[in-house]
């Protein structure tokens, strides 16, 4: 009896690693090998009860057209290429229900669709890396920043820098004019 | 105690006890309160395991930035290192010793969702609350096991009960509601360990379980409401007669009322459903009847219910408490509620009124005050909800209430006579 306790424990250990550790391994891959891509985005900021402060990206893509021939409905689960538009922020090339085979640059992303508030074909799209974490005491400052910004000089743009391989994302840094939301927040802090 | 223990030499010294019977009884009180003191400092190893856990996440939560990744990364997983440390040792070195069995699980389970949640924060994942308590609770059912801890088994319960309400009632208002199925499949899990504490230690964590478990299937149960959460009510009127019935059974009935979730919380249950429908049938908008999911469930559970009716009846004969065969009734008055509700209405109140009268009558055989007052407050609800919504006379409404009032008086009465002459 106590043979097997040990052996059970072991795998439950085991189990227990496996989970971050791939969660990690993925991840640092996508850093490591991903493309980098710029997302346009607006922030905001809630509170998530386990994972801390963060600041909630709202990207300027927020719904993509069915792709001609597939059938889309709420719920599924589609595969977004993306690539560069012409001013160099990220643009979705296109859509499919099928894993791309000509590009690793593509992202997961889940649909949602209700027909009473979006055109036939329409749907939105909600983008697996929408949460950049922060300090507990820097994200409402940062989003301050954000919108004191926006309200002087209406030609800022903020944007997330997202690194994109065979449909795993990672945030790397969230900037606004080119510079680090970390990095403004900090520097506002010293003043 | 101490009174006791003080007064035994004088007892000696009067012949009342010899030396042998007062060292036993010296033994005797000494391993009563060691076990006592044992079980405060499993409580208090507990409660400090789930303060530190909580600690730590509340830290996580605040991110410093200061930190590297990789030191960041080394915090997440450090916490489960010990944790699973401090579970080895208790398997090895104190396996006898509940108390670092309970408090090593508390802290595993903890530094679980840790470890996942610096994990995902370092990476900005994305990841809603679900997934996350998942992924969580399945790393941690393990620990119920291989630890054999009720505490652990216990946090399971809650943490997949979060879950259900997450996915299934907070997300009610989105455009697709969901249904939480792995939480059933997470539930069918953790029973195996309910069942064994059943067989083998009947004691205060097997009736915290029970209470957990009533608890989290009748939140469960409600994530198949549809728009128009008509059948379940079917459904939650044979859940709860399934509790009654369960409840009934020799496992369970021997224990204290309030040890007995299943009996308590069902015999609520019905009441509550008989009481809010009494007052308004308004279920018969549309007068249609919608089939899916939720028919389909609640069908399900109806049979579970006649199932354990009919098993319960073939054991002990016509089952004692009555309570556990209302949903058949019920189920008839609610299909008749279609065509004529009004008639519905009256149905149950009167489905009430029979509930009352057969509770007291249980009460009046067993001898119990609690139950009976319990019958009695059914039907002065029934009588009192009746003349709030119908026009009658103050007169009449102020007699009714004395007539109420005098019934408690009596029924009180007469059981304490009966008990103070059985006693005599």
């Amino acid at each position: 009896m106590k043979k097997y306790t040990f052996l059970f424990f072991g795998l439950m250990c085991i189990g227990q690693w496996f989970v971050p550790g791939k969660m990690i391994a993925d991840n640092e891959s996508t850093l490591a090998n991903g493309k980098l891509f710029r997302f346009k985005s607006a922030p905001v900021d809630p509170t998530d009860p386990f994972r801390g402060s963060y600041i909630v990206l709202s990207f300027d893509i927020t719904a993509i057209n069915q792709k001609k021939g597939e059938q889309w409905k709420s719920g599924d689960h589609v595969f977004v290429s993306i690539g560069n538009d012409s001013a160099g922020f990220a643009a979705v090339k296109e859509a499919s229900l099928t894993r791309p085979s000509t590009t690793s640059h593509y992202v997961e992303v889940a649909l949602t669709h209700n027909r009473y508030r979006d055109h036939e074909g329409v749907f939105r799209i909600e983008w697996p890396f929408d949460r950049f974490y922060m300090e507990e005491s820097k994200a409402p400052a940062a989003e301050r920043i954000y919108d004191s910004r926006a309200r002087e000089d209406s030609t800022q743009v903020a944007y997330a820098e997202v690194r994109v391989k065979d449909g795993t994302a990672v945030i790397e840094d969230v900037k606004i004019n080119d510079r680090s939301v970390v990095d403004i927040v900090r520097e506002n802090n010293k003043k | 105690m101490n009174y006791l223990l003080k007064e035994l030499p004088a007892l000696v010294d009067a012949g009342v006890i010899n030396e042998d019977t007062a060292e036993n009884i010296r033994q005797y009180y000494n391993q009563k309160s060691d076990s006592s003191s044992q079980r405060l400092v499993m409580v208090f190893s507990i409660l400090g395991a789930l303060l530190v856990g909580l600690g730590i996440i509340l830290i996580i939560a605040h991110n410093w930035d200061d930190l590297s990744k990789g030191a960041k990364i080394v915090c997440a997983l450090a916490p489960m290192i010990i944790s699973q440390s401090l579970c080895a040792v208790a398997l090895v070195r104190h396996s006898g010793s509940r108390t670092w069995r309970e408090a090593s699980s508390t802290s595993l389970i903890f530094s679980i969702a840790a470890a996942i949640a610096i994990v995902s924060q370092v990476y900005h994942m994305h990841g809603d609350l679900s997934r996350f308590l998942i992924v969580w609770m399945v790393l941690s059912i393990p620990v119920i096991y291989v630890m054999h801890s009720r505490m652990a088994s216990l946090l399971v319960i809650c943490g997949i009960t979060w879950y259900a309400v997450n996915e299934s009632y907070l997300d009610y208002f989105s455009f697709d509601p969901q249904i939480a199925w792995y939480y059933w499949l997470m539930l069918a899990a953790v029973i195996p360990f309910y069942i064994l504490l059943l067989r083998k230690e009947r004691r205060n964590f097997f009736y915290y379980h029970t209470w957990f478990i009533v608890i989290s299937v009748t939140i469960g149960l409600g994530m198949f409401g549809e728009s128009g959460e008509q059948w379940l009510y079917v459904g939650y009127m044979a859940l709860f007669c399934i509790f009654i019935l369960t409840g009934s059974t020799a496992w369970f009935s021997e224990s204290r009322l309030i040890a007995n979730g299943f009996l308590v919380a069902g015999s609520m249950g019905v009441a509550i459903i008989l009481i809010s429908l009494g007052f308004e049938w308004n279920l018969s908008h549309g007068a249609s009847i919608q089939s899916g999911m939720e028919l389909y469930v609640s069908l399900a559970v109806f049979l579970i219910a006649s199932a354990l009716l009919l098993y319960h009846i073939r054991r002990n004969g016509p089952p004692l408490n009555m309570q556990g065969t209302i949903f058949i009734p019920f189920s008839i008055i609610f299909f008749l509620g279609y065509f004529q509700p009004e008639l519905a209405r009256v149905l149950v109140n009167l489905l009430l009124l029979v509930t009352g009268i057969l509770i007291m009558r249980h009460a009046s055989r067993a001898n119990s005050l609690f139950t009976m007052n319990y019958g009695l407050a059914l039907i002065a609800a029934l009588i009192v909800s009746r003349f709030l919504d119908d026009d009658i006379t103050f007169v009449i409404r102020g007699l009714i209430f004395i007539a109420v009032g005098i019934g408690f008086f009596a029924a009180n009465f007469w059981i304490l006579r009966k008990k103070r002459l059985a006693k005599s």
